[in-house]
């Protein structure tokens, strides 16, 4: 069975989701977006990076190196103003969007 | 601002100290090991684990690219790519590259010293601090043109009242310097004390006067200019301190000014500035230092932060007025003076720059016309290569470039000719501003212009270099991009017969480059023949065995009668010289750079205004002017003795009518003796070069004085250095104490009174014959270009029985048609391009059959010589190999 797509975009929304209630390392985000979704979302782990590079470049996150859960050197994720205010536009518009979507389904 | 935010996001990255790489890696390890751990953790063995986890992650290189992707420029990673490929493909193609970059080169190099030049005489500010915040002040005159002649009195009074921010004076003149030798003239400028401060100029070397002086506390101190410490004291830093003597006054050397400071006069640099003398205060041997109230000098004064002309003016105005009623000076009260103006003066006073701006207009237009024949050249053999790298662009268009990308490939290539073509175009530019300085003329004040390319002459030739980078670009990469690219990969173009793509584009501008050259060749033609018409020929003598000599005794340390003794002993002792023919005086001599006139009437008769020289006896003889009645001035005509003229036929005629002028008195206004006329002198173009001749009359030169006179010496003998250096010698044995200068011969002087139609027509020639050659390059391109496709055609047609003759018809038809559409099209231009330029034109109708058929008649022949060996080429194809062929 194929595995649902990832609306475009909507990776942004689920990191800056991830990130509102604290610093993670890219690992551990990689990780609460594969379990919050139940495995649902197929999305290689890589593809996280350069993602996390472009939030970064846009101002969204920052970021900087501390120790992990395991001890080990990791760099941690975390929200800015800029991006806290990114995920409250961009949750409305995609609340917007399925609702539109859900109106659409039901009536046709 | 996000986009503002990324930019800077992303220019911090470019200058972080761990590199990104470092960070990723370290990041995908973190990541890799964790999640193979945490696998391992449930069972999994270690090696499928790390499997898993690296399957989980997908590809590493990828995703490095993409993260670093992210943080950089696109377009100008891209760009650079763009420029490099472009520059590989020049470097094989190295004679094509050069034509381009040669042609483009010269072309941006023109325009940029035109440029230069038109910007140092119309637009360039002072360098000076705030220059936008500059004004003059002038003073309106009932029936007369305003004066800036401002006296000391109300200059202080203006600057005392607190209408401007500041202001000060300035006046220049000649004066006497003895250093270590004879005397030596120069140019000061007298300037009140405040003038440095004032115009925000710090020194390179010493003060610009002293605090006291600043103060007002007057001190005899110089302040060289730059060129001056370096021509005269050879740049030594010692000299400050150093006593010189100005018109025999000791003054102390205390600094020496920036090179950029050239002074508030336009065309100028003069040689040194000495503060003037405060209120009332006067000194015998400089009379300019005068702090007299009623002395006259130029007044600049500087707005105050956000007042504007008109309110200082009302206010100055007001001030004027109120100094007008006031005054103790009688001879303000009545001469008739009205109100004051305030002028902008951000460029300082620069008259005498401004008569050099039209000429240099025309140069522009000219200029501009071969920078689009060299547009056209370039843009023709582009397409002409993109012609033939149609499969090129096809396979690339094959592996998914879009029809975006291949134009931006091929203009990032005319991009990069156009700015190498335009760096070289830099030193073309500083070339031809060399060239045009030489057509500078020199006489009693020296020119001095700063050609010297600018940040603003830079930024010019980039954006001209741009822009003309797209226009030769952009016509042949949105040509060759057009269509089935990828059909053309299945077809072989160069078996093809008939006209290929784009060959209509391509002869329209060769005809183009041909009527524009045609354009250039008539121009510059009407130009040639306007110079020699106006060189003058009422001087009945070699214009280069006349040398010139001007020696200036100052008249506060030289009386009159002391003068005469001089002058007289000097034209005793060089007559006498080996190889001199004659030698005279005048005050100011044919065609240099000082005119005087005069009102002169016949008693009871309407004054007329009338050239006027102070001559001595042997001058008329000294530059050829023949005496047509009465007689030559003698040593006799000396004060005490009856005042006597010499005139010309036209005052002559002006004044006498028909009637017989010799021995009738003339009356000069303003003069209370009245003047016999003894002799009648030839007419000549004297002071005016472009007006017919002008009625002239002659004063006795020992009678009426000698100011700043002119020796003319006329040799017979062709080796003038002997005549020049034993000329001077005279004037050392005679008296060291005033400066001879201004040494040339009259046909240098000539040159100098034509010095704008000479700039002009020799420029215009040249680049008539550059453009020429640029049309030549063209139409032998486009020949070789059209007989190399057309080989299997032409195979052919020899194999069934055409004569080399008929093969060779059939490429110069090509060339003919050419020539043809291109020349009528350029007669016509020329035609409304003459009518246009007829103002400038002497002696010569805008549509001259002559200059035409001459022009025409070149780019005929040069025509020929382009066609000649393409034609050969075409007479030369063997039928065999070219039917094979492919």
């Amino acid at each position: 069975m194929e595995s649902p797509q990832l609306l475009p975009g909507t990776l942004y929304m689920l990191v800056l989701r991830t990130l509102s209630a604290g610093p993670l390392h890219g690992y551990a985000i990689a990780r609460r977006i594969k379990d919050a979704s139940a495995a649902g979302l197929e999305i290689e782990d890589g593809s996280l990076y350069p993602a996390l590079n472009r939030m970064l470049v846009k101002g969204w996150l920052a970021a900087e190196w501390g120790i992990s859960e395991n001890n080990r050197k990791a760099r941690f994720y975390r929200l800015t103003p800029e991006g806290r205010k990114q995920l409250r536009s961009e949750s409305k518009e995609f609340d917007r969007l399925i609702t539109a979507i859900q109106m659409v389904m039901r009536t046709a | 601002m996000p986009l503002l935010e990324e930019l800077l996001n992303r220019i911090r990255y470019l200058g972080r100290r761990v590199p990104l790489e470092d960070t990723l890696d370290d990041e995908i390890r973190f990541h890799l090991e964790t999640r193979a751990a945490g696998l391992e953790a449930t069972g999994l063995p270690h090696r499928d684990a790390v499997d898993q986890a690296r399957r989980e992650f997908g590809p590493v290189a990828r995703m490095r690219e993409n993260s670093r992707a992210a943080w950089q420029f696109h377009w100008l990673t891209d760009a650079l790519a763009d420029l490099r490929y472009a520059a590989r493909a020049f470097l094989r193609s190295p004679g094509f590259t050069l034509t381009a970059v040669l042609s483009l080169a010269l072309g941006i190099g023109a325009n940029s010293a035109i440029f230069t030049a038109l910007d140092a005489a119309l637009w360039k500010p002072l360098p000076v601090a705030d220059p936008y915040s500059l004004v003059r002040v002038a003073v309106t005159r009932a029936n007369r043109q305003d004066t800036e002649q401002i006296v000391a009195g109300f200059a202080r009074t203006l600057r005392r009242s607190g209408v401007f921010a500041d202001a000060t004076t300035v006046e220049a003149d000649g004066l006497s310097l003895a250093y270590d030798g004879p005397a030596e003239r120069m140019i000061a400028e007298f300037v009140s004390p405040n003038y440095f401060t004032f115009l925000g100029v710090e020194p390179i070397l010493g003060q610009a006067f002293t605090p006291g002086v600043r103060e007002g506390h007057w001190a005899a101190e110089a302040v060289l200019s730059y060129n001056y410490w370096k021509r005269r004291f050879a740049g030594d830093p010692a000299v400050i301190g150093r006593a010189i003597r100005l018109n025999g006054y000791p003054f102390t050397i205390v600094g020496v000014t920036p090179p950029s400071f050239f002074g508030v006069t336009q065309g100028a640099d003069h040689e040194l500035r000495i503060p003037v003398l405060p209120e009332g205060q006067t000194l015998s041997q400089i009379a300019e230092l005068s702090g007299a109230d009623n002395h006259p000098s130029n007044v600049m004064a500087r707005l105050k932060p956000g007042q504007t002309i008109a309110q200082a003016e009302s206010a100055a105005d007001a001030q004027f007025q109120e100094f007008l009623r006031t005054t103790t000076i009688a001879r303000l009260r009545n001469t008739g003076l009205g109100h004051l103006r305030v002028r902008p003066a951000a460029r300082g006073w620069s008259a005498d720059l401004e008569g050099f701006a039209s000429p240099l207009a025309v140069l522009a237009g000219l200029v501009a016309m071969v920078l689009l024949i060299a547009c056209g050249n370039v843009a023709n053999m582009l397409l002409a290569r993109a012609t033939a790298r149609r499969r090129e662009l096809a396979v690339r268009v094959s592996i998914g470039a879009g029809r975006a990308r291949l134009i931006r490939q091929m203009l990032a290539e005319s991009l990069l000719l156009a700015l190498v073509g335009g760096t070289l175009g830099i030193a073309v530019a500083a070339w031809v501003d060399r060239l045009l300085l030489h057509f500078l003329p020199q006489g009693h004040i020296r020119w001095v212009v700063d050609l010297h390319p600018d940040a603003r002459a830079l930024l010019f030739t980039a954006a001209l270099s741009i822009a003309t980078g797209f226009l030769f670009g952009l016509i042949p990469a949105l040509q060759c991009t057009r269509g089935d690219l990828a059909a053309s990969l299945k077809t072989d173009s160069s078996a093809s017969i008939g006209e290929p793509r784009g060959a209509y584009l391509r002869k329209t501008l060769v005809a183009a480059q041909v009527a524009f050259s045609l354009v250039l060749l008539v121009v510059a033609g009407l130009f040639v023949r306007t110079l020699a018409n106006l060189r003058p020929t009422d001087y009945h003598v070699q214009p280069e065995q006349v040398l010139l000599f001007t020696m200036k005794p100052q008249q506060e340390l030289y009386t009159p009668d002391h003068i005469r003794t001089l002058t007289s002993e000097m034209i005793r002792r060089v007559s006498a010289l080996p190889g001199v023919r004659t030698a005279a005086f005048a005050e100011n001599g044919p065609l240099g750079s000082r005119t005087d006139w005069s009102s002169i009437r016949a008693p009871g008769g309407e004054f007329i205004r009338a050239n006027d020289d102070a001559v001595t006896p042997g001058f008329f003889d000294s530059i050829g002017l023949p005496l047509i009645a009465g007689r030559d001035f003698t040593p006799a005509d000396r004060p005490g003795a009856p005042r006597v003229v010499v005139v010309n036929q036209a005052l002559a005629r002006a004044v006498f009518a028909d009637q017989n002028p010799m021995g009738r008195i003339l009356e000069v206004r303003n003069v209370t003796e009245k003047y016999q006329v003894v002799g009648v002198v030839a007419d000549a173009h004297y002071y005016q070069i472009h007006e017919a001749p002008q009625p002239t009359v002659y004063f006795s030169g020992m009678q009426d004085g000698l100011y700043m006179p002119t020796l003319h010496v006329r040799t017979g003998s062709p080796d003038h250095a002997a005549v020049v250096s034993a000329v001077l010698r005279e004037f050392n044995a005679l008296d060291r104490g005033f400066p001879v200068f201004n040494v040339r011969t009259f046909e240098l002087r000539i040159a100098d009174s034509l010095a704008r139609e000479r700039m002009v027509a020799d420029l215009s020639a040249a680049l008539g014959l550059l453009a020429m050659t640029l049309a030549a390059v063209g139409l032998y391109g486009i020949l070789v270009y059209s007989v190399s496709r057309r080989t299997r055609e032409i195979g052919l047609r020899m194999a069934l029985g055409s004569s080399g003759r008929q093969v060779l018809w059939l490429v110069v038809r090509e060339a003919l048609q050419l020539v043809a559409a291109g020349s009528v099209a350029g007669l016509l231009i020329a035609l409304a391009a003459g009518r246009l330029l007829s103002r400038y034109l002497y002696g010569v109708s805008s549509f001259d059959p002559q200059t035409l058929a001459v022009s025409a008649a070149a780019m005929l022949l040069i025509a020929a010589i382009a066609v000649t060996i393409p034609a050969l080429r075409a007479t030369r194809v063997d039928p065999l190999h070219a039917l094979r062929y492919e």
